[in-house]
């Protein structure tokens, strides 16, 4: 029969390279059922032996403060029905940090299966002068141990082997390395006992590892979960049991960590030799400039100008590539395709819709290459560090900075990364300014118009650029705007006190390429797939809308005016001018008539106020189920109204191009930043709503996110637009 | 609570550079928990590292790793 | 004629493929993990 292992250890302790270096290629993801943890699982071929490898959640503790931080100890202790019984461990500890690892690995051993110790990262440990005696260790623990270097994969074939043996089940199981004092161990028994009586109410038997979570952890997740299902005398009784596990006036929390880390003490003390003074690693040294007052704060706002500026410079080259290539395809396809319905189709849906998007590419994995190098490299935590307070300000906590820098490249994840948030007011508070953070899809939206309308000018004698410090501000717009939001949900629909934080500040490593790549390559595939599914779909219906009824009576009168053209101009110049302004004049009264256009004129007075024309409104409201949508839709929108015989100018030129009907130009440098601003606060992601739906479990977030934003985004656009004129003019 | 806060001597109250031994932890519940498991358990030494630009969070060195913690909670691990 | 076909069907599978997305949208059945290619919602969540 195959086995399963798990594989555990702290949070930042290299337990992904690990498991990468075991299971190669051969991985594969699902979801723990309740709850969005992912689940990560490995085939494992290790000399011979076979099994499962599953990768379980980082933690400091078996205690549990929410769903999914039950999720280890449930695993481990076979109570979830969806999963194969775990047949063994292997621990990750990280040589450099004993101490704290061996709190865990504490609660671990008393499992009492089967185990392995992988003691990584034995090169930082060196470099801080820590010298740790891995085969003292082994005989402390009663386990077998392994010293690996997870980035340079040395050790790995020892560890290989060892847990091949884990595999065959040839390792003994782990022992119970300690006791509790007297006064907890008879209040556990009385625990179990009480416990035991309730066995039909539980539905289960209640592990004793799991009895002792609920004797120790007050208020923690176990609490709840048993409570739930028993009468409500329960929890009196549970009150009582806690008072006998009171030993000389301190409480069974105390004594256990006491306990634990009173033994990791004599571990450490057989097999670890430290310098007598703490050595100043590396990252402490960076650290005294990166979060330094003065340094790390301009250090912090430099990495961030820095990356909106590369946006913008190194993109470029890439971008007139592809829309060379756009070019070229729509000039192929307008001449190989007779003229007609099925031209229009490909030419002014199909290719000026996609190309329009996927021509954003460049910028898309510039930005998540760098959020990805920042993110392996530890100097999220940093950033977490240095804007804490801001975060605190508005009733939120450093928690809530990592869901929010990473609704930066989605909101989605940034969604689901809430579930850390224990506090439930701070994790929907967090949950509903986070689509406020300016995600990936916002940024072709923001180049389109930036590159468009905004004029390039150099600032700080050339070492900016006026467009990418608008992009800056754009991004910028959506932190400044969720912090009052922030600010005001805490003080009304969801009031409540400040939670805690504390966050482990990580050494820093080097990025590792396959790492970053594989991130930048998800990001650029999931992209394109977009763009070819439901873009795709979309801009074809969008043309279709805005083509028919193409009736033939228009066509009819504009041929007439042609051939009357014809008949009296003479001088070729003159005439060609004259055909192409009866064509345009064609294109428009064709759109103007199609369905889409009846549509927009209906909804163009509300839109009015925002500087737009019914063209723009539309494009708006079709990106309602994704905003990155409107860049197709005007593609095809304005190519469907433009002058065909036009050498294919790119959106861009299009746009600069496109007029009121009375001939002045409609886009201006307020229309650009009133749309910009529209799509930076308005809530037009069909996904994010549905996540939020279904993380709250209530349709009532979902609906108060949607109302705030699109109410804000009308607002913001309004002012924008007013005050832009009124400063211009 | 004045006198309280004059007699003992809390985490928060230290410097970047000082050091302290922790005695116990004040707060109940989950904060205390959680400080506890991540090491901030009685009889531990413990030194400041520094504080965040805007004063809040600070960062601390104990058993071997950097945690970093807002004075709020920082208030709860009373000192030697 | 054929063109018109051609046309016509294009459009009526790209709108059968947009009300499917929404339905399983709604349905809760695509919810978009990995929607966005980050994989920080296809690994623990960090601390």
């Amino acid at each position: 029969m195959p086995s399963t292992i798990a594989i555990l250890g702290n949070p930042n302790v290299g337990k992904t390279s690990i498991f990468n270096a075991l299971t190669g290629l051969n991985q594969s993801t699902a979801n723990y059922a309740g709850v969005t943890i992912d689940r990560k699982f490995g085939r494992v071929n290790c000399d011979g032996a076979t099994g499962t490898l599953v990768d379980l959640p980082g933690a400091y503790s078996l205690a549990a403060r929410s769903p999914d931080e039950l999720i280890v100890a449930d695993v481990l202790l076979g109570q979830r029905a969806d999963e194969d019984r775990i047949d063994g461990m292997l621990i990750i500890v990280d040589a450099s940090n004993l101490e704290r690892n061996l709190y865990f690995v504490s609660q671990l051993l008393e499992m009492e299966i089967p185990a392995v110790v992988a003691l990584n990262m034995i090169d930082v440990a060196k470099r801080r002068g820590i010298k740790v005696d891995a085969d003292k260790l082994s005989e402390a623990l009663g386990l077998p141990v392994v010293p690996v270097c997870g980035n340079t994969a040395k050790g790995i074939d020892t560890l290989k082997l060892r847990f091949a043996k884990l595999l065959r089940g040839e390792v003994p199981a782990a022992e119970v390395k300690f006791r509790y004092p007297g006064p907890e161990t008879r209040a556990i028994g009385e625990l179990e006992a009480e416990l035991a009586q309730h066995r039909d109410k539980i539905g289960r038997d209640v592990p004793r590892i799991e009895a002792v979570r609920l004797l120790v952890d007050e208020g923690g997740e176990t609490e709840l979960r048993v409570t739930k299902l028993l009468d409500g005398g329960f929890p009196t009784r549970l009150k009582a049991i806690r008072e006998h596990a009171i030993n000389d006036g301190v409480p069974a929390a105390v004594q256990e960590a006491n306990a634990r880390y009173g033994w990791a003490h004599s571990v450490i003390d057989a097999c670890v030799t430290r310098p007598p003074k703490r050595i100043r690693t590396r990252s402490e040294k960076i650290d005294d400039v990166v979060t330094h007052r003065i340094w790390g704060t301009l250090i912090f706002a430099a990495v961030m100008l820095f990356i909106f500026q590369s946006i913008y410079a190194w993109a470029v080259p890439a971008m007139d590539l592809i829309d060379g290539v756009v070019g070229m395809s729509a000039e192929w396809a307008a001449a190989y395709l007779p003229e007609g319905m099925l031209q229009s189709l490909v030419v002014d849906g199909l290719i000026a819709g996609v190309g329009s998007v996927v021509i954003f590419l460049p910028q898309i994995l510039l930005l998540s290459l760098f959020i990805a190098i920042l993110e392996d490299c530890g100097y999220m935590a940093r950033a977490a560090f240095l804007l804490d307070r801001l975060l605190s300000w508005c009733g939120l906590s450093g928690q809530s900075f990592i869901p929010m820098l990473t609704s930066f490249a989605c909101a989605i994840p940034g969604l689901l990364a809430t579930r850390t948030i224990q506090n439930r007011r701070d994790r929907l508070v967090t949950m509903l300014v986070a689509p406020l953070m300016s995600c990936s899809a916002r940024l072709p939206v923001y180049i389109i118009m930036i590159a468009a309308f905004v004029p390039a000018r150099p600032i700080l004698g050339g070492l900016l650029g006026t467009q990418a410090v608008t992009l800056f501000c754009m991004y910028l717009l959506g932190v400044v705007v969720a912090a009052p939001v922030a600010w005001i949900l805490k003080k009304t629909l969801l009031r409540g006190p400040q939670p805690p934080f504390l966050l482990e500040m990580p050494s820093y490593k080097t990025p590792r390429a396959a790492t970053v790549f594989i991130k930048v390559y998800r990001e650029g595939r999931e992209f394109l797939v977009r763009a070819g599914t439901l873009i795709f779909a979309v801009t074809i219906v969008v043309w279709a809308l805005a083509y028919f009824p193409h009736p033939e009576s228009v066509l009819e009168k504009y041929e007439g005016l042609r051939t009357a053209a014809a008949n009296e101009i003479a001088d070729t110049a003159a005439l060609d001018e004259r055909i192409a302004e009866i064509d345009n004049l064609e294109a428009g009264e064709l759109l103007r008539g199609s369905v889409l256009g009846r549509i927009g004129h209906v909804v163009e007075p509300v839109f009015r106020p925002l500087g737009w024309d019914w063209r723009i409104a539309t494009a708006a409201i079709a990106s309602f189920p994704a905003r990155e949508i409107i860049v197709a839709t005007l593609g095809t929108l304005f190519n469907l109204g433009a002058d065909e015989d036009e050498e294919s100018p790119g959106l861009r030129e299009t746009l600069r191009n496109a007029t009121w009907p009375d001939g002045t130009p409609l886009f201006t440098l307020p229309v650009a930043l009133s749309i910009m601003v529209f799509f930076a606060l308005c809530a037009q992601c069909g996904a994010t709503l549905m996540v939020m739906k279904r993380e709250t479990k209530q349709w009532r977030w979902p609906i108060i996110a949607f109302t705030y934003m699109t109410t804000l985004a009308y607002i913001g656009a309004f002012l924008a637009y007013q005050i832009g004129t009124a400063v211009l003019s | 609570m004045s006198a309280i806060t004059s007699t003992v001597m809390t985490l928060a109250d230290l410097q970047p550079g000082d050091f302290g031994t922790v005695e116990r932890i004040m707060c109940l519940g989950p904060v205390q928990q959680r400080l506890l498991e991540l090491g901030m358990s009685p009889g531990v030494d413990l030194e400041v590292i520094r504080t965040a630009p805007l004063g809040d969070p600070m960062e601390v060195y104990v058993r071997g790793f950097h945690l970093t913690l807002r004075r709020n909670e920082a208030r709860c691990v009373i000192l030697k | 004629m054929i063109e018109a076909l051609i046309t016509g069907l294009v459009v009526a599978a790209a709108a059968a493929y947009i009300g499917r997305s929404l339905y399983r949208a709604a349905r809760g059945k695509s919810h978009g993990c990995g929607h966005c290619g980050s994989d920080t919602c296809a690994s623990e969540p960090k601390r």
